[in-house]
């Protein structure tokens, strides 16, 4: 999968790339409006990356000449600024999610995997681990095609580790995750091994294999 | 008062002084002009009997019908020549007065001196001062009138553009994208003052806008190194770390975290400042109170935490819905971070009021110091200490007041929606153990 990183901090487009790049996207970077402009004029790229605020002008424009020459991309807009106008302009100018810095690297992951989930062709919203299936659509999670008896909650965990399995999960992550801006000001995150607890026993119920591992000091891994 | 009161006030009392001195100047003018025409015209009488003497001819005839005397008198013509003497009698069988007026010239005529003497009487001029009093008091009354009645009408017509003005400049608002526009009038000083509040308001504009992009460039400028920190240590994560590295970490993470949180909520409390949350429009404030509170739920349940919810349906309260997410949810986070295990927490919502009350130890810093930014109540806990910063500048924003209470061992936060809060404060159980703080100020 192919993706533009519209990017003017170049150390913050690096850990993207990094990132992404080990999960198997191929990575561009531009660093402002006219480069991204040139790049996406001549290629054709599955996701875009935008930052709304750069050194030679607006995101905004860019996602209105993407919108202007009916590129098929989807966009994900990353920006500092979480003004309620803000994350209005950029759904309603067409793009199709919107992440605040300073986001976690396996956030924006996912929510790339999702919008490609929602925006691919059918068979997509089935996410799979061994003998761990998921239903995106229904919110159903299945071990050896047993259906799970788990909260909407612990199925996005559960899919949240897949996607970004073999990647260390730091507890602050994933509650940003679940919980979104109510874990703001929140210090402790003891609260998480609750929550994995639980899963971890709900698998093992159905005789599904444990593969979250406890990280030391770091959080959690999806380990297959 | 009123600037057209104190106008005509003015107005008034020159009036009140301008027409009584007129009035005195007019008189001693009219009696100057009135002894000065009679002493000429006597000078005039004893002039043509002196002429008659001169030629010999007989002057009985002209004397006849004229109140003259003429004498021969011994000795040279004295040196005060003609002499005019003045003197107030009573008139004749009645009360006022009358002045006389002598008038005596003396001429040698053939070697003989010869005194003439004429006199006449007329109205002492201090009698018709009563007349011009009378007069005086019209003048004042009419004028008074006058200046009473052609205030009110002139000033409904010369304040017209100083009230639209002044209408113009209540309904601004510094968020309002278009800038201000001021009808122009026929006066001079309206417009000057209409250029001078259209430059104004237009500069405040200006400020605000840079003070707003400035308030979210600083956290872009913020968040963008935060970004790049938190994205490097997560990759940091992904390689193979000993267990001490993972602890420096993880240490790394949580500071960012807060960091974090702390350039998002000063961000807010800035943009709150800014008035960027003003709204006129009502939402049901049971709902979002109700979903924070079931979002909040788990975490209660993880300390063991009872809540109990007592809230009122159909409470529709005028609060950006933003705000009323943070308000609820920053009350509920303390209510369980300050709380203990096996505590418990109860909220009521009514349309007065927000009332969340918790289990907890006392506070250590004075109640009033709780809702400053950077206070924490217990130093040990971990929070920001913005939490509550945040919650009083909302209930400032909303008009709301907001009060604290520790009552038999509770934390009591309880937010009003109106001026009904003085009677409920009533309602608390008064004990002079505990402080009880109010934020009332609007």
């Amino acid at each position: 999968m192919k993706i533009l990183i519209i990017e003017d901090n170049i150390a913050l487009s690096a850990s993207i790339r990094d990132y992404l790049e080990t999960e198997h996207f191929i990575c561009e970077c531009a660093f402002g409006v006219d480069e991204a402009r040139e790049k996406l004029s001549i290629f054709t790229y599955d996701f875009i990356l935008l930052d709304i605020m750069l050194p030679d002008g607006d995101g905004l424009d860019v996602l209105r000449f993407i919108k202007a020459e009916k590129i098929v991309s989807n966009v994900l807009i990353i920006s500092a600024r979480d003004a309620l106008d803000d994350k209005i302009n950029g759904l309603e100018g067409g793009a199709d999610d919107y992440i605040t810095k300073p986001f976690h690297l396996p956030e924006l992951h996912a929510r790339l995997r999702a919008m490609y989930r929602r925006n691919s062709l059918q068979g997509s919203h089935i996410v799979t681990a061994n003998e761990i299936e998921l239903d995106t659509n229904t919110i159903e999670a299945r071990v050896h095609s047993l259906l799970l008896d788990i909260t909407p909650k612990e199925f996005d965990l559960l899919l949240y580790f897949i996607v970004n399995k073999d990647r260390v999960l730091s507890r602050q992550a994933i509650a940003t995750h679940l919980w979104g801006d109510y874990t703001d000001n929140l210090a402790n995150f003891d609260f998480i091994y609750q929550h994995i607890k639980n899963l971890r026993k709900k698998i093992a119920a159905a005789n599904g294999n444990d593969y979250i591992e406890t990280v030391y000091g770091l959080g959690y891994r999806f380990k297959l | 008062m009123k600037l057209i009161n104190k106008i005509s006030l003015w107005f008034l009392c020159i009036i009140l002084v301008i027409t009584p001195v007129t009035m005195i100047i007019s008189r001693a003018g009219i009696k100057r002009k009135m002894i000065e025409f009679e002493e000429k015209r006597l000078l005039s009488v004893n002039e043509r009997v002196y002429n008659l003497l001169k030629e010999g001819q007989p002057v009985d005839d002209f004397i006849r019908d004229r109140e003259i005397q003429i004498a021969a008198v011994k000795g040279p013509v004295p040196r005060e020549n003609p002499q005019v003497v003045r003197r107030v009698d009573n008139a004749e069988g009645m009360s006022e007065k009358e002045l006389a007026l002598f008038v005596t010239s003396y001429r040698q005529v053939n070697g003989v001196v010869y005194k003439v003497t004429s006199h006449n009487y007329f109205i002492n001029p201090s009698e018709f001062f009563s007349s011009m009093f009378i007069t005086l008091l019209w003048k004042m009354l009419l004028l008074g009138i006058a200046v009473l009645i052609s205030a009110r009408i002139l000033s409904r017509i010369l304040f017209k553009p100083f009230k639209s003005t002044m209408e113009a400049i209540r309904n601004f608002n510094i968020r309002q994208k278009q800038k201000l526009q001021l009808e122009r009038s026929s006066t001079r000083e309206f417009n000057e003052l209409n250029c001078f509040i259209e430059t104004m308001t237009n500069k405040a504009m200006e400020e605000y806008a840079t003070a707003r992009e400035f308030s979210e460039n600083a956290s872009h400028e913020l968040q963008t190194p935060l970004a790049v920190l938190r994205t490097k240590t997560e990759l940091l994560t992904q390689t193979s770390l000993n267990s001490q590295q993972a602890d420096l970490i993880e240490h790394m993470q949580t500071e960012i975290n807060k960091l974090s949180n702390i350039t998002k909520s000063l961000v807010l409390l800035a943009r709150m400042e800014n008035h960027e949350f003003n709204t006129r429009e009502k939402i049901r404030f049971c709902r979002i109170a109700k979903n924070v509170i079931e979002t909040y739920a788990y975490w209660a349940d993880l300390k063991n935490i009872t809540v109990t919810r007592n809230t009122d349906s159909r409470v529709f309260i005028q609060i950006h819905p933003t705000l009323a997410d943070i308000l609820v949810a920053n009350l509920m986070r303390n209510a369980i971070r300050y709380n203990e295990e096996n505590g418990s927490v109860h909220v009521e919502l009514t349309t007065d009021y927000f009332r969340i009350s918790n289990t907890g130890a006392p506070v250590t810093i004075p109640h009033k110091d709780l809702f400053r930014r950077f206070k924490k109540g217990s130093q040990k806990n971990e929070g920001v200490g913005l939490g509550l910063a945040i919650v009083k500048q909302i209930c400032e924003v909303c008009n709301f007041r907001i009060s604290y209470a520790y009552v038999e061992g509770r934390h009591i936060f309880c937010v009003y929606f109106n001026e009904n809060y003085l009677s409920e404060i009533d309602g608390i159980p008064s004990n002079s153990s505990f402080q009880r703080v109010v934020f009332a100020e609007v």
